[in-house]
């Protein structure tokens, strides 16, 4: 059976995401979006600086992948929407993921300014995945206001911390109609396994990956993590209770009556 | 803007500083040498003497495309067919901005003196074509001077064109295009010179030359050559233009039209590009 995920009118195979930031090089970068065979990769946009190196990540990221552009840094929805133009003007496609921050100790979204940016730039024609607080009345804003997808937290961005927010995607999971995609937070491919299993369509994971010793080696693992969770859910497991169920025969054995 | 442009070279018109030549001598010669602005500014003479110089230096004015200026006196600027008046800021407390703006309509220009920080902002808030800024440097008109310490701050903040006057002459003016200034407003420099017509020839070309202009890059103010390409500003900064995004004024820019679009002043241009991130 083969299970793609439909997405901006692309078919995506692998349901991990890989964000691009922090990693030591670029070439480090590249092999392991390489090993781990990666479809989706978001990155972010900045003022150049003449001063610095004068690499262009794009070259770095391998050709098959969907570049998804953030708008990291925008504090409200005209300044995201901004940078989603000037990212669509950069020639790479026409996919974005909105993200609106004014809290910079948790780096939590703004529902309400994520919301106002997405009606604008669905309406222009982009493929919007909006990073939100797992809310259920406001998911169903963004799916209303055109969204592709929508991208709860897992946990802080960066935090490691894993799934936290579990109880509430579940609900995003059987309510709303778009893939749910888990993004941030996600420190161990136990957790974005995890996340599969109850029912994400994709997660996003960047820092786990980007800062270990070995990012090449972890992503893979990421890679692997999402697919047994994928695999996972798609096999109807059973509910879990407080006593046991045995699972050989409990007839008499080697026993007198 | 459209009625009083950028890189201007005014003189302020006083028959008292013309060594003993009569003020439409003087008018006639800097004309000849390239000025674009002249302000009539005759303090000792009688109101119909001034209107009788006024209409003659207007005439002067229309017919070698210079814009002719009135100092202090709206009622007269509109007798004599003046482009605009000049008010100074004791003149402003006889004629306001508004009354002013209802005498003359709306097509003619309106300048006003500051001399100070303050009075610019406040100026620059008032429905006025320009804004003279000084005197920037020591001079006999004034008894004072405000010194340059401001003129970055001044044109930064422009909404419309701000002209540089005070004690400004061919030794000093350098400095002050070099700076960003691009209007320069003079009195003796010229009408005290010997030969008027080659000191305004001569300034003109300084000013044609040595044009700079305050443009925002990344959010950071810098001081480059007038007019200069998009494409040029990119070189001249060592940027690659693969994969660069640039956003002029907030519109964002195709890469074919970089070459063709010259910055002005004031502009706001950012250079985006990708990095990583999550």
């Amino acid at each position: 059976m083969q299970d793609v995920l439909e997405l901006g009118g692309k078919k995506i195979h692998n349901r991990l995401f890989v964000g691009t930031g922090k990693f030591s090089s670029y070439e480090v970068m590249n092999r392991a979006l390489t090993a781990s065979d990666v479809d989706v990769v978001t990155v972010a946009l900045r003022r150049v600086d003449a001063s610095s190196v004068k690499e262009n990540i794009l070259e770095h990221i391998p050709k098959k992948c969907v570049i998804v552009p953030n708008t990291s840094g925008a504090r409200n929805s005209d300044e995201a929407v901004r940078i989603a133009r000037l990212a669509r003007a950069a020639g790479c496609g026409n996919w974005v993921k909105i993200e609106v921050i004014q809290d910079n100790k948790y780096l939590l979204p703004d529902n309400m300014e994520t919301l106002k940016a997405t009606e604008i730039l669905a309406k222009e024609g982009f493929v919007v995945l909006p990073y939100m607080s797992p809310d259920l009345s406001a998911a169903r804003r963004l799916v209303e206001a055109g969204a592709s997808a929508v991208m709860p937290l897992g946990s802080p961005i960066g935090s490691n911390r894993g799934f936290r927010t579990r109880e509430l995607v579940e609900i995003l999971i059987s309510e709303i109609k778009v893939p749910v995609i888990v993004d941030a937070g996600l420190g161990q491919p136990a957790s974005a396994c995890e996340c599969m299993e109850a029912g994400c369509q994709a997660v996003l994971v960047n820092t786990a990956i980007a800062v270990a010793d070995d990012p090449v080696m972890l992503a893979r693992a990421f890679s692997e993590g999402v697919k047994a969770g994928r695999l996972a859910c798609l096999s109807g497991m059973s509910g879990s209770s407080r006593s046991a169920n045995p699972s050989s025969p409990l007839t008499g054995f080697l026993r007198n009556e | 803007m459209t009625k009083f442009g950028n890189n201007v070279l005014y003189l302020v018109l006083s028959q008292e500083y013309g060594m003993g030549r009569p003020a439409m001598e003087i008018a006639r010669l800097a004309v000849s040498g390239g000025i674009d602005v002249l302000q009539m500014r005759e303090k000792a003479m009688a109101r119909a003497e001034l209107i009788k110089l006024g209409r003659d230096l207007s005439c002067l004015c229309k017919d070698a495309g210079v814009v002719f200026i009135v100092n202090d006196d709206p009622a007269i600027a509109l007798d004599v067919k003046a482009d605009g008046v000049h008010l100074g800021q004791e003149d402003q407390r006889r004629f306001d901005i508004a009354g002013t703006r209802a005498l003359l309509g709306t097509d003619k220009i309106i300048g006003v003196s500051t001399h100070s920080l303050q009075q610019f902002r406040e100026a620059n808030e008032q429905d006025v074509d320009y804004i003279a800024f000084g005197p920037i440097f020591p001079t006999k008109t004034k008894d004072y001077c405000i010194g340059e310490k401001d003129i970055e701050e001044v044109l930064r903040s422009a909404s419309k064109p701000v002209v540089f006057i005070g004690g400004i002459d061919m030794t000093n003016v350098d400095g002050l295009l070099e700076r960003g200034a691009g209007n320069i407003a003079v009195i003796r420099a010229i009408a005290a010179a010997d030969d008027i017509r080659g000191a305004a020839s001569a300034f003109k070309a300084k000013l044609a030359r040595g044009l700079k202009m305050l443009v925002r890059v990344n959010g950071k103010d810098e001081i480059v050559q007038a007019n200069k390409k998009l494409a040029d500003l990119l070189s001249d900064k060592g940027i690659v233009p693969d994969h660069v995004v640039i956003e002029h004024n907030l519109k964002i820019v195709p890469r074919e039209t970089w070459k063709n679009i010259s910055l002005g002043n004031n502009d706001n241009v950012e250079i985006i590009s990708f990095v990583g991130g999550g």
